[in-house]
């Protein structure tokens, strides 16, 4: 083996193995880099996962917790009549919103899994304590964060006060089951099927079934399940049996006989001697409270949603007023309540004349047998005939002297009067942009009563309506008969084809009415007019219909219309 | 260990890397693929090369690797016939004889040959490239000697 020389056995390096080298050190470096960009993302996701667990656990740890919350939104307090503290008992304040003076809610220490839910509702029963931080108090505090700023569980010693009149002192260290004894009246309310409104204190006892008006067609029994008295707002809700869910509001606001129209059944009914004696305590005296039905008209909010309820009432004057309540935050299905003092045709307006909903066709309100909305059954015995009047008279014009309005394409008007209101529609398509109408009506409603006066009646509503597929503005005006009863009842009458009414008579009337309105303002400017069908006469029968079917007027060019005045005639 | 490093010192055993590699394998095209494969996994795994000294042997140990792979993947695949006649064909600058006698062998007593007689690694450090006894690496030689001194004289070329 000596004489052999194995390494001739191979030859040069072929150049297939430098490529090769170079091949295998490129894969290398190619790999690496692939490595380093995987672990680098591994390392950024790693620290955006622990900068969300530390965001998550920081924002936990600033909520309440979860007991607290669940309290404050959820169970409904033990109402007492009295309560007394004594001294060095202890107590958290749980509830978060105290609406009104004499309602707090009371956790008892020191065991913690022990609570204790007190609600107090005698007003005399005042308290005095201090917080665990040693800040005192002599009143209830508003809200718990009031006597708790910074702290979850702050210890809160009340002091001991003097017992209301006749009230049972209640040691808050007993059970659910020896405060139940102590106020045997006391009945738990009801858990209410929907989310209770945190803002609204539950405190008002609950009422007996409401009494039945034998007498009275069409009477329907129900109950009133909760109340919630709503100090801030004047509120008075009412969850009644019939209607499962189904919220009655109260205003404050109301007159004394004020009657209640909802729309669930024919109910006429008088309110209970509990539900009464709440009342003459929140509002005064208040003797009776009559309800009627109606249909519930389709109604939108201005921003296109439909309200989640609705109520009418009528009031002593046979003012409409329409609540609406209207749901601002849908995650947490916490209604809130719209308060609209007039319900007029196609409009709901409040007393600021601001237009608050429209809908495109006038409510139905049709008397019920008794002959009127009068929750007793009676005819309607209103000083001015506003049951009566409750239906709306629709007032076909036959001619208006075109000006600004007609060449902004305004293709009818009507005039409907409801309740005290005479109200002036003028329907326009809506190609016109709000403030091009708002600039071009501006002044155009001025009535010209029969003695000379003129009454402008400033736009009060401007909405877009939907009507056979087509869009309007839909623009009125408001004249109150009130005004004109405070004055010369001579500026209230106005001239009609059948002669001279006031407004109330107008208003009263059956028929069809006939108006000679005269729109000084479009008579100043002339113009073309805008011939539109001939009108029908309208039975108070057949005002329901749709706008749709509603007889529209022709108007047509005057003899007289460089006159300062132009007429309106019907169709007959 | 950086990228220049690296290539420098796999460049400095370039030969020897052909010459191991076609010990064990019997065509350069094999050979290039395994030793592209031993350079990409030692350019890899070169941090768990604790001292830089035993480089090349750390290398050629992968390569060996590499080569064993590439056999047992060809021992799989059907040779085609152009390829038996390559390997049948040494190139004129070889030994043809030396290296016919050579290939005759089996591919453990080549490796050994290749690695003592051409790459004059001891017999100890031929037993830690292998993972082998020392003895069995000194007897395995010996035979491997053996068989190539009969088969150079079968082919009567042998040189007293």
């Amino acid at each position: 083996m000596k004489n052999v020389h194995l390494n001739r056995a191979f030859g040069p390096t072929p150049p297939c193995i430098r490529t090769a080298i170079e091949r295998g050190f490129e894969r290398g470096e190619r790999r690496m880099r692939t490595r380093y960009r995987l672990r680098t993302a591994r390392l950024a996701a790693a620290a955006m996962l622990v900068v969300c667990v530390l965001a998550f656990t920081a924002i936990r740890a600033l909520r309440p917790t979860p007991d607290r919350v669940q309290y404050a939104q959820g169970t409904t307090p033990q109402p007492l009549t009295a309560v007394n503290f004594t001294s060095d008992e202890k107590g958290i304040i749980e509830t978060p919103f105290i609406s009104a003076d004499d309602v707090a809610t009371v956790r008892t220490l020191p065991s913690e899994e022990e609570t204790q839910t007190i609600v107090l509702v005698q007003p005399e029963v005042a308290v005095a304590g201090a917080s665990a931080t040693g800040e005192e108090f002599t009143e209830m505090p508003e809200t718990a964060a009031e006597v708790m700023p910074d702290t979850e569980s702050a210890d809160v010693t009340y002091a001991s006060k003097e017992p209301a009149a006749g009230a049972e002192e209640v040691d808050i260290s007993d059970t659910n089951e020896q405060i139940a004894e102590v106020i045997p009246t006391a009945e738990p309310l009801p858990q209410p099927s929907e989310p209770t409104n945190v803002q609204i204190s539950a405190a008002l006892p609950t009422a007996e079934p409401l009494s039945v008006d034998e007498a009275s067609a069409g009477t329907l029994l129900f109950s009133v399940e909760e109340m919630i008295f709503n100090d801030d707002y004047g509120f008075l809700l009412l969850r009644c049996s019939f209607d499962s869910g189904d919220w009655m509001q109260v205003s404050s606001e109301l007159p004394a006989d004020a009657a209640f129209v909802f729309s669930s059944g024919v109910s006429i009914a008088e309110i209970s001697p509990a539900l009464e004696k709440m009342l003459a305590h929140s509002f005064g005296s208040n003797n009776g409270l009559r309800f009627a039905q109606t249909a519930v008209p389709e109604v939108l909010l201005p921003d296109g949603t439909r309200p989640l309820a609705m109520r009418i009432i009528e009031g002593e004057n046979g003012a409409q007023e329409m609540m609406l309540a209207y749901n601002p935050d849908p995650k947490h299905n916490i209604p809130e309540y719209v308060n609209i003092n007039l319900y007029l045709n196609g409009f709901l307006v409040n007393d600021a004349g601001e237009c608050l909903a429209a809908y495109s066709e006038p409510i139905p309100l049709e008397p019920t047998d008794s002959g009127a909305f009068s929750a007793t059954g009676e005819p309607a015995t209103d000083a001015h005939g506003a049951y009566a009047q409750s239906i709306p008279v629709e007032v076909p014009v036959t001619r208006v002297r075109g000006g600004e309005a007609a060449k902004s394409g305004i293709s009818h008007y009507w005039i409907s009067g409801f309740g005290d209101w005479l109200l002036f529609h003028m329907k326009q398509d809506y190609s016109s942009s709000d403030e091009e109408l708002q600039k071009t009506l501006e002044g155009s409603f001025i009535l010209t009563l029969a003695d000379g006066t003129e009454m402008t009646l400033p736009i009060t509503c401007m909405n877009v309506a939907r009507e056979d597929d087509s869009e309007f503005w839909q623009v009125s005006a408001l004249l109150s008969a009130d005004e004109c009863r405070t004055g010369d009842p001579a500026i209230c009458r106005v001239t009609t084809m059948d002669g001279e009414f006031s407004l109330s008579e107008m208003l009263e009337t059956e028929a069809p009415l006939s108006l000679a309105l005269e729109m000084a303002r479009l008579t100043e400017i002339g113009g073309e007019s805008i011939p539109l069908p001939t009108p029908e006469p309208m039975p108070v029968s057949e005002q329901t219909e749709t706008a749709s079917d509603r007889p529209t007027a022709e108007f047509s060019t005057s003899a007289e219309a460089d006159g300062p005045t132009a007429e309106f005639e019907t169709g007959n | 260990m950086d990228d220049a490093v690296y290539m420098q010192k796999v460049l400095a055993c370039e030969r020897r890397l052909y010459r191991i590699s076609r010990a064990i394998l019997k065509n350069d095209q094999d050979c290039a693929d395994a030793i592209q494969e031993a350079v990409f996994k030692g350019w890899i795994g070169r941090s768990k090369l604790r001292e830089e000294q035993y480089f090349e042997t750390w290398l050629i140990r992968i390569l060996i690797n590499e080569c064993k792979n590439v056999l047992r993947r060809s021992a799989k695949a059907p040779v085609p016939v152009e390829d038996v006649r390559a390997k049948a064909a040494p190139s004129p600058e070889e030994n043809a004889e030396l290296r016919l006698a050579l290939d005759s062998l089996p591919e453990k007593y080549r490796l050994v040959l290749v690695l003592h007689h051409v790459e004059g690694y001891p017999l100890r450090e031929i037993a830690r490239l292998l993972k082998l006894p020392e003895s069995l690496v000194k007897s395995r030689l010996h035979q491997a000697r053996s068989a190539l001194k009969k088969a150079l004289a079968s082919m009567e070329v042998y040189e007293s």
